[in-house]
């Protein structure tokens, strides 16, 4: 199954991706649509002793696991109320250990778009206040400014624990 | 009587005392004699009779033994000879218990001897048969048999002799006490008689002497008394005993001296009250004059009350109309609220509903929202199916589209349901506000209706108490009427009361000395009954002016002045009114 | 577009480690101057098809070590060479090079390529070297193969059941006949049982090697008819006494017997007195080697028999997916339960019995889905008889090796976990335990000493026991080291219970003498630490001279646990029932401030501190005053702490799901489970926890 979706993953890759786009306060976002494992509203979550502010708790999906990361608490936006409509992204992640699940809450999601590998442009540096460290490329869809997010690197070490670091 | 100077309660004591001695005496000497006698029978009892009863016992008890031991010996039975000597054994502590009672009684010397004799073969006897049951039980019977027969049998002859010989001593000691006994009843009745005799001799002597001595000073008391009752006065009494009987005729002659005395003063004031009553009669005349005056100013001020109480009467009663008013107009404003709650209450409702639309209009909404998430989840899976997925994510793509539509409806009706509920809010703000306004007017209105009940209730008090003021004046009238009369019936009471002191002093007169001289007295005769009359004369006046009201107050001045005797029959009837006054 | 051939990878890792594991357990049953030649063959495959895999995939270092193996073995099996012990030795040293490669090409590290070039080396001189062709036929065992044989006929009600007692003439072989086919033709007609009668083995001095001692007694339930039964000895004819009768009527197909394999073997007498006797451990050893393919596959018939064949590979993966759907399940169906109490009515009473049947199968499903996850002990017990034979080797002591139970099956987790306390008491009975050989005879005892391997079931949970005949534990010795460590006052009594107990604590070893092998003070703390760790217990049983005897008992499956739930706030956690002591609820003026050490109270015979869960987890309490909730004392590592939570809700059996699995690990959470609703509980790890709170309050 592992390697199913590493196969497709690499065979997307050549041509147009496709690409879940999310809103965080008046941004765009999106995520490699491959990457997303499933799309769910909010539901109340168990915390997690001494994690990161920004990781919500655990979340029971389909009998796993799977952390919940707040974007817009890992962004440093302003904190808005999770609310039935809030929704979650499920994504993964590939470790040296293997697929890592995990959810993002966002404010909602907007659309499925397809993005031709020739539309993204390297991101620009925005100076100190956004870090463009997780951010691929951005891609103009339909006027609209599209943030592509490279959430290996977003999710790193601090959910994942091991994202970063190989399996021992 | 001078010399019985004793108080007539000691005389009578001393008479009784004498009876209740030679009773006394009589009963000692009765009580004696018959002592005597019980003495000479309980010694009859216990020394004579009794001793013969128990020498008797002795007597069988040895024979007892006696017998036993012979029929031992006879049956010559050495069994028995056990049983004999138990007998003999047990008999004779009996028979020196009984000796020892014997010997205790009162006994004469003779008797005395005889006892000894007595015991002596008592003891015989036990001590051979005892010797003889040793002998019959060591299986010597003959020679038991011998002893018995030969020494035993004529030593109880012995003892029998000696108790007979007792027993007739006894029976002559008694008929000795008997004779005794007799002589000494005769000598004591002898003496009794006499006794009695003397104090009935000394009683009936003592009695004439007494009675003699109070007679006599009662005779004397009876005659003072007498002349006293008839106006003589200044008696000479005299008194010559210390005793009850003198003190009254002492006491009788303090009396005398006294009403001497009091006859004196009672002229002199008599004349005094005559004076008095002579300048009262005028006064009287003056206060008359000034109490008419007085009530005509009182007639005036009831009349202007009157007026008053009418005004304010009026006053109670607008007051009294202004209130219904003000009920009514709370009654409306009260109906308004209940219709404002109406109103609420269905708006209210409306809010309801249009909260539940909203609700609804949310579910729908997020049916809409898990639509969206679904054929986003769809999407997702088409774009890994890749390009088998692709008309799936088409379908999935209008999906979405769908429930974009559908969540947009939602949100556009939730806009409006916002809308009307905001209004509706509004709306319900307003009637809650005119609501409150009503219930505001309601308070005033309450307050309204409050304050002219109170005017009212406050004229009610007004007006009763003007009539309370109007009833005192009337009152204050009345007594007014009431003092002019008894002015007038004071001045002719004076009046009368100058007459009835001349009439008094003609009364004194009829006390006189007893050496004929009068006291002091004028010859004035008034008869006696015109005196107690004139007491009730000032009474019975009012009534008759109370009548007769304002107008005539004159009236009774008429009445009083016409004077007396016709006055004083009315009186006695009218009395019961002027109580009520 | 090229075919990733990496997606391939974990299938040939796996593949080959299982692979290596059965050429080891091969190279060990090889008798030196004896080679079974089947043996042989089995190696050779195991060799050749990590060659070949290696290459295919690109790992050349290991192709190319491989191949070096791979002419030895070839050697060994045209019989060019003899096997001997040196060879042997050589053949494991280069399964370990061979596995550390492959290890190495997993992780992506890189290889050692001194030691592999070391041992290539090796491996080449003594292929130049290669000894005198051994003897054409050494003594054969060719009953194995028959055992092993598949016998897909194996149906009861046969036409016939022959009996044919095979007694070939020494000179069998000389006329180029083999009764391993033989047997193996027979074997082909019909359900076949097989009975060595090895009597006529002489000793190995006098054995020749081209003569057959073997006589078979045969039993074969078959649709053949005497004419084909006969058939199959017609090229024997006249070098064997042959018997062959029908018996009357078939009574049920005896399963093929595997017992007699390897008594092939020569008699122990005359093998060299350090090899480790593996005769009691037949099923272990011969089953990999037999079944390669099978070896690491889940077991799904619990014993191999002859007619074995129904097993399938399946990654765990997939069973845990399974497990998790299986889980699912479980909550949907009680939440379905719960849903189907709020009916009333006649149909509620279906639908309630309805849910109760869907419960029971539920509840049977996942116990089938637990079972699969379920292996026999022999994978950890198939690396003793290697260590012992080492260790035994290096230490000149004579050990055997005596293991029993090793089809007793345990979940794949707590296997994983179990086997290094093992090899460690494995490691002390023969390092501390059996004494040296003279030792051993002064003390009237045989010379060659036993290491026992038992493992059983026992109520709800695996008992294994480690012993040995050695010389038990030193009372006295124990006692004098921890006085001197200060373990102990110097007056103190204990008991041997308590004594043994010693030997537990940290940094305490009565070695006289620090081997490579054991004695560093190392060790028993850190055994009893895992088996704790795996919810389990240890304890010892010893008799001075005679030998001791550890006792572990560790739960059948670390995937469920008994748990307390208790309510902090608004979470739930679960609180691992075999830690808690008890739970009670304190009185206002019990509890005493201890200056550093926070609030205690007193509990049986000690002080014990308070913990408050909401504050080492940093939650809003219902309640911090202690007397309106409750304190659940637990006991982790010896240490007995109160823990302050706001209530109690209920005991029940929990599926352990890892939070490492996507996320990472959590100081004071062992893990989490999903609880009836759907939402996901933690299950606190008490040790853990103990720790944290420790820090918090020293900080």
């Amino acid at each position: 199954m592992t390697n199913q979706v590493a196969a497709q993953i690499d065979a997307a890759a050549a041509g147009s991706n496709q690409m879940l786009t999310f809103t965080l306060g008046d941004e765009t976002y999106g995520v490699d649509i491959l990457r997303v494992q499933e799309i769910r509203g909010w539901q109340p979550v168990t915390r997690i002793p001494q994690a990161p502010s920004h990781v919500l708790g655990v979340l029971n999906l389909r009998g796993s696991i799977v952390p919940i990361v707040d974007l817009r608490m890992r962004f440093n936006l302003q904190h808005a109320e999770y609310t039935p409509l809030t929704v979650i992204i499920v994504l993964s992640v590939q470790s040296p250990i293997g697929r890592r699940d995990f959810g993002v809450v966002v404010d909602g999601v907007s659309d499925v778009i397809d993005v031709a590998a020739s539309d993204v442009k390297p991101a620009p540096e925005f100076g100190a206040h956004v870090s463009t460290e997780f951010i691929e490329g951005l891609a103009a869809v339909s006027g609209r400014m599209v943030m592509l997010l490279d959430i290996d690197q977003l999710i790193g070490a601090d959910v994942t624990g091991v994202a970063l670091n190989p399996a021992a | 009587m001078n010399t019985w100077n004793i108080s007539v309660k000691a005389k009578l004591f001393a008479t009784l005392a004498m009876t209740g001695i030679v009773m006394i005496l009589v009963g000692a000497i009765g009580l004696g004699g018959t002592k005597s006698s019980n003495t000479d029978l309980d010694g009859i009892f216990s020394n004579r009779f009794m001793p013969t009863g128990w020498v008797g016992t002795i007597e069988t008890h040895e024979r007892a033994v006696l017998e036993k031991a012979e029929e031992v010996v006879i049956r010559q039975d050495a069994a028995a000879v056990k049983a004999a000597l138990d007998l003999l054994q047990e008999r004779q502590v009996e028979v020196k218990e009984l000796l020892k009672k014997l010997e205790a009684t009162d006994l004469t010397d003779k008797e005395r001897e005889i006892v000894e004799q007595f015991r002596g073969h008592g003891a015989d006897v036990l001590g051979l048969v005892q010797e003889a049951m040793l002998a019959a039980q060591s299986g010597n019977f003959s020679a038991a048999e011998s002893a018995l027969i030969e020494k035993a049998r004529p030593a109880y002859e012995k003892l029998n002799n000696a108790g007979d010989t007792l027993l007739r001593t006894q029976i002559e000691v008694a008929q000795q006490m008997r004779t005794e006994a007799d002589a000494s009843f005769k000598k004591n009745s002898t003496f009794i008689i006499a006794a009695i005799v003397v104090g009935i001799g000394l009683s009936g002597l003592l009695g004439w002497l007494i009675i003699r001595s109070i007679v006599s000073t009662l005779n004397t008391a009876v005659s003072i008394a007498d002349r006293i009752a008839s106006g003589e006065l200044g008696n000479d009494v005299r008194v010559d005993s210390n005793d009850e009987l003198g003190r009254l005729l002492e006491a009788l002659k303090r009396m005398d001296g006294k009403l001497v005395e009091i006859v004196g003063g009672v002229r002199g004031s008599a004349d005094a009250v005559g004076a008095a009553a002579r300048q009262l009669s005028h006064g009287n005349d003056d206060l008359s004059q000034r109490t008419q005056e007085q009530a005509a100013a009182l007639e005036e001020t009831a009349s202007s009350m009157e007026q008053m109480t009418a005004t304010v009467k009026q006053n109670a009663d607008n007051a009294r109309q202004a209130n219904q008013l003000a009920v009514g107009a709370r009654e409306q404003a009260e109906k308004g609220g209940a219709v404002v709650q109406r109103a609420i209450a269905a708006v209210g409702e409306i809010n309801n509903s249009s909260r539940k639309i909203a609700d609804i209009i949310g579910v729908i909404d997020e049916i809409a929202f898990q639509t969206n998430l679904l054929a986003l989840n769809a999407a997702v899976e088409a774009a890994r199916a890749g390009e088998q997925g692709r008309g799936f994510a088409v379908v999935a793509t209008e999906v979405r589209n769908l429930a974009q539509r559908s969540a947009s409806a939602a949100k556009e009706i939730k806009g409006l349901i916002n809308d009307s509920v905001d209004k509706v809010k509004v709306g319900s703000e307003l009637v809650d506000e005119s609501g409150k306004t009503l219930s505001e007017i309601m308070e005033s209105v309450k307050k309204v209706t409050d304050i002219v009940a109170e005017i009212a209730a406050a004229s009610e008090e007004q007006s009763a108490g003007i009539e309370q003021v109007n009833n005192a004046v009337s009152q204050m009238d009345n007594v007014t009427q009431q003092n002019a009369a008894l002015v007038e019936e004071a001045s002719a009471a004076s009046k009368s009361m100058e007459q009835q002191s001349g009439t008094l002093v003609t009364q004194i007169g009829y006390f006189r000395r007893s050496d004929g001289t009068g006291i002091t007295g004028s010859g004035s005769h008034a008869p006696a009954e015109v005196v107690r009359a004139a007491a009730p004369v000032a009474r019975p006046r009012p009534a008759a002016v109370r009548k007769a009201g304002l107008g005539a107050a004159n009236k009774p001045k008429a009445v009083a002045s016409s004077g007396s005797p016709a006055p004083l029959a009315r009186a006695s009837g009218d009395d019961s009114q002027w109580s009520d006054f | 577009m090229a075919i990733d051939l990496a997606q391939f990878h974990d299938a040939f890792f796996e593949e080959s480690f299982e692979a290596l594991d059965s050429m080891e357990a091969a190279l060990l049953q090889l008798n030196p101057g004896a080679p079974e030649p089947e043996l042989i063959g089995t190696i050779f495959r195991v060799a050749h098809s990590i060659k070949g895999g290696s290459a295919t995939f690109g790992f050349s270092e290991v192709a190319s070590f491989t191949h070096t193996c791979e002419t030895l073995l070839d050697e060994l099996r045209a019989n060019r060479m003899q096997v001997t012990r040196h060879v042997t030795d050589l053949l494991l040293k280069s399964v370990d090079v061979m596995r550390d490669m492959l290890r190495a090409q997993q992780r992506k590290e890189a290889i050692d390529a001194q030691k592999v070039a070391d041992l290539q080396f090796d491996l080449e001189l003594a292929i130049a070297q290669k000894n005198q062709p051994a003897p054409a036929a050494p003594a054969p065992a060719p009953v194995v193969v028959a055992a092993a044989a598949p016998a897909e006929a194996a149906k009861p009600g046969f036409a016939h059941r022959w009996r044919i007692s095979f007694r070939p003439y020494p000179q069998l072989f000389v006329h180029g006949n083999d009764p391993l086919r033989m047997i193996r033709e027979l074997s082909e007609l019909g359900e076949l049982s097989v009975k060595l009668d090895g009597n006529a083995l002489p000793s190995l001095e006098q054995l020749e090697p081209e003569s057959c001692y073997l006589a078979w007694d045969l039993t074969l339930d078959t649709d053949a008819a005497r004419e084909v039964v006969n058939g199959v000895f017609d090229w024997a004819e006249g070098d064997c006494e042959l018997k062959i009768e029908e018996e009357a009527a078939p009574v049920a197909a005896q399963p093929a017997v595997a017992a007699p394999v390897a008594a092939a073997a020569p008699t122990p007498e005359a093998k060299p007195s350090n090899v480790v006797n593996i005769a009691d451990a037949k099923p272990t050893a011969a089953e990999p080697a037999h079944q390669p393919a099978a070896a690491a596959a889940v077991e799904v018939a619990p014993k191999a028999g002859a007619t074995d064949g129904g097993s399938i590979r399946v990654s765990t993966e997939k069973i845990d997916e399974l497990m998790n759907t299986v889980g699912e399940l479980v909550i949907t169906q009680s939440m379905l339960t719960q849903l189907g109490s709020k009916f009333t009515g006649h149909v509620a009473e279906q639908l309630r019995s309805g849910l109760a049947t869907l419960e029971r199968n539920v509840r049977e499903l996942q116990e089938s889905v637990m079972r699969v996850r379920m292996l026999p002990i022999s994978f950890v017990f198939s690396r003793f008889p290697r260590m012992v034979r080492d260790l035994s080797g290096r230490l000149g002591k004579h050990v055997e090796l005596k293991m029993t139970g090793d089809q007793t099956e345990l979940d794949k987790t707590v296997m994983e976990k179990i086997g290094d306390p093992l090899v460690h008491l494995v490691r002390n009975s023969v390092d501390h335990g059996i004494e040296m050989p003279d030792v051993r005879a002064a003390a009237g005892k045989p010379q060659t000493g036993t290491v026992f391997l038992n493992a059983y079931h026992k109520g709800g949970s695996i008992t294994v026991e480690v012993g040995d005949d050695g010389g038990g534990l030193n009372k006295d010795r124990i006692l004098k080291k921890a006085r001197e460590r200060n373990l102990i006052g110097p007056n103190e009594t204990l008991t041997d219970d308590q004594i043994y107990e010693l030997i537990f604590m940290a940094g305490f070893s009565t070695a006289e003498q620090t081997t490579d092998i054991s004695g560093r003070g190392v060790g028993m703390d850190v055994v009893r630490r895992n088996i704790k760790e795996l919810g389990g217990t240890i304890e010892v049983k010893s008799t001075l001279g005679k030998g001791s005897r550890f006792i572990i008992t560790l739960p059948l499956t670390l995937a469920i646990v008994d748990g307390q739930s208790v309510a902090v706030g608004t979470e739930t956690y679960i609180v691992p029932l075999i830690t808690i002591i008890e739970s009670l609820q304190l009185k206002q003026g019990m509890v005493n401030r201890v200056a550093g050490q926070g609030e205690v109270f007193w509990f049986r015979d000690g002080y014990v501190p308070v913990v408050r869960l909401h504050e080492v987890f940093g939650l809003e309490p219902r309640t911090t005053q202690l007397h309106e909730g409750l304190i659940m004392v637990v006991e982790g590592e010896g240490r007995k702490v109160g823990l302050f939570v706001d209530d109690l809700l209920g005991q029940q059996q929990v599926v352990i799901k890892s939070l490492e699995t996507n996320f990472r690990r959590v100081d004071g959470v062992s893990g989490a489970t999903i609880l009836g609703d759907g939402a996901v509980a933690l299950i606190l790890d008490v040790p853990g926890l103990i720790r944290v709170a420790t820090q918090r309050l020293a900080a």
